[in-house]
């Protein structure tokens, strides 16, 4: 039971933490919330429907669709609502640009989807397997699997990687990157196509959980991953990754000991807490920033 | 002067504006190859602006910057810096939140060859410091070993161009000997243009110098003749925008040093780091 419980909880929170990377990859980047994240996570589940179900694409195949069609979105994101105000020096006009990009694709989702969840075909074969404290069917394995697979991806490409090495210095200090021979522009709509995959593929696999895709999924859970990003330390995204799998647990464990009504309050709590005793977040280590 | 080489940098009456406030106003100078070149000058006199404009995070209103033969007013700072020019800016500018070694291997990021590996582990080897801490965060080191990082860092460019911003600013004494320790070392790789406000230091170690007052270059010559009339240099780094009391008279002759000037010099005849922290740089 307890195990059943830790599994859920595991599969939980890493998609919270895969949608916090992305909040947090173009926050630690531009100082700037992109509301449409969520809905471009909750898009992903779509368009694996899309994959799966309309053109009758094979998983790989669709998850492909996925990729490419993150990619576009962040790419989109970036294009329409934070380039256009890059010389205002504002951080006002692009969020309310994002607000506005996120009510296009919902109106999309809704459009071509229709606003009631649509239910995916089952995706690989039913066998499971028992591991002694918790059975795990074969669709929960490719989760786990691709869920840490992805944040251990992430993590080494920010850490191993000339391009992660680029994002980290841009996310510090922007004119030193410069200075060091960083192209600014190039580094942030990597942030944005990045973050753009993550959240796609987070609905994804959101979506194979579920069995389903759902457009209301942006709200809940895509704003919840919201809260995770700031519980982990703003712009930290090794943060986003431990408080993700925290709210998870949580989640979980209030779910399954406590109530129903109180499912997907957890993120809201744990954020107050971090907010009264640690405002920096779990792992906010955000140095003064020096003046320039 | 006789030119003898050919400028590695040559800065055609620059311009820059802070919006409608002017803080470069015509400034030419040049550095040659191999050269070590010292800007003096007050708070406020333009020497910062006039690096960052070099390295592209400003743009001119007017005038060029031109570096071995091509034009790099319009370039972006990652186009300028792939061409080794490299820049400390002031306050070091070291990434607090990656490692020592991380910092190090961000100096080397326009470089496209395979000999980085072996630059770092000469850089280790002669500064033990830095390869002690090498995986801690940057922002532990004090703020001399900051000031050697960003040399250092700077140094894994494997320029040919160094831009130094006030490296000696608010370090002790022992520190600020050890850093121009380093940039002598710097200059058998790279021309050096150095931003000071330690004069006496500056010009010691420097070939040539200039000195700027409010965005323009009033005296230039060099260095041990500067060096011998530092009187006059001094009168000029002694008048500040604010309180100089002839702030109309802009367009000063090298041959009229304003009155001040006997005040400020005898302050500091002897230790020339040792600043009062209230002093005329330190608030940039």
């Amino acid at each position: 039971m307890i195990g059943q419980q830790l599994l859920n909880a595991l599969m939980l929170g890493s998609n919270y933490a895969l949608v916090a990377i992305g909040y947090t990859l173009v926050f630690g980047i531009l100082n700037m919330l992109n509301f449409a994240h969520p809905n471009v996570f909750a898009l992903g589940g779509f368009l694996l429907f899309a994959g799966v179900a309309s053109l009758a694409l094979p998983f790989p195949l669709a998850v492909l669709l996925v990729i490419v069609g993150g990619v576009v979105l962040g790419l989109a994101t970036e294009l329409f609502c934070f380039r256009p105000a890059e010389h205002l020096h504002d951080e006002l006009a692009p969020a309310i640009s994002s607000v506005a990009f996120a009510l296009v694709l919902t109106e999309v989702v809704a459009k071509v989807w229709g606003s009631e969840p649509r239910r995916l075909p089952p995706l690989v074969g039913g066998a499971s397997f028992d591991l002694g404290l918790f059975q795990v069917s074969t669709i929960q394995l490719v989760i786990l699997i691709l869920s840490f697979g992805l944040m251990l991806a992430v993590d080494w490409m920010l850490y191993r990687t000339r391009a992660g090495y680029a994002l980290r210095a841009v996310a510090e200090r922007r004119d030193v990157a410069q200075l060091l021979g960083v192209n600014v522009r190039a580094t942030v709509v990597l942030a944005f196509a990045l973050s753009g995959v993550l959240a796609a593929l987070a609905g994804t696999l959101l979506a194979m959980r579920l069995g389903l895709a759902d457009p209301n999924v942006a709200l809940s859970y895509g704003l919840r991953a919201l809260a995770v990003m700031v519980i982990g330390g703003l712009g930290n995204v090794r943060g986003a990754m431990l408080a993700g799998l925290l709210v998870g647990l949580v989640d979980v464990m209030t779910l399954a000991f406590l109530s129903q009504a109180y499912s997907g309050v957890a993120a809201w709590v744990l954020l107050l807490l971090v907010l009264l005793f640690k405002p920096s977040g779990l792992l906010g280590t955000r140095l003064q920033r020096e003046s320039i | 002067m006789a030119e003898t080489t050919t400028p590695l940098l040559r800065v055609e009456s620059l311009s820059v504006d802070y919006g409608p406030i002017p803080a470069l106003k015509g400034v030419s100078l040049e550095v040659r190859p191999g050269e070590v070149v010292t800007v003096l000058g007050a708070n406020g006199a333009g020497k910062t602006t006039l690096l960052r404009t070099i390295s592209g995070l400003l743009r001119p209103r007017a005038g060029a910057v031109r570096y071995d033969g091509a034009d790099l007013t319009r370039l972006p700072p990652h186009a300028i810096a792939a061409r080794r020019i490299a820049h400390v800016p002031e306050g070091r500018g070291i990434l607090g939140r990656m490692t020592v070694l991380e910092n190090l291997k961000m100096g080397a990021y326009a470089r496209r060859d395979r000999d980085v590996e072996r630059d770092l582990d000469e850089l280790t080897t002669r500064f033990p410091i830095l390869a002690e801490r090498r995986q801690q965060p940057a922002a532990l080191l004090s703020g001399g070993q900051q000031q050697m990082l960003a040399i250092a860092r700077a140094w894994m460019a494997r320029p040919r161009l160094m831009l130094l911003d006030e490296p000696s600013l608010g370090l002790a004494p022992l520190m600020v000997a050890e850093v121009f320790r380093m940039i002598t070392a710097v200059r058998q790789q790279a021309a050096v243009l150095l931003v000071e406000q330690n004069t006496r230091a500056g010009l010691r170690i420097a070939d040539r110098a200039y000195v700027m007052e409010l965005g323009r270059v009033v005296l230039q010559g060099a260095a041990d003749e500067l060096l011998a009339d530092e009187q006059l240099v001094r009168a000029y780094l002694g008048r500040r925008p604010a309180r100089g009391g002839t702030s109309g008279g802009a367009s000063v002759e090298a041959a009229a040093p304003p009155a001040r000037a006997a005040h400020r010099s005898s302050a500091d005849a002897s230790a020339p780091p040792a600043r009062p922290s209230g002093g005329t740089e330190g608030a940039a």
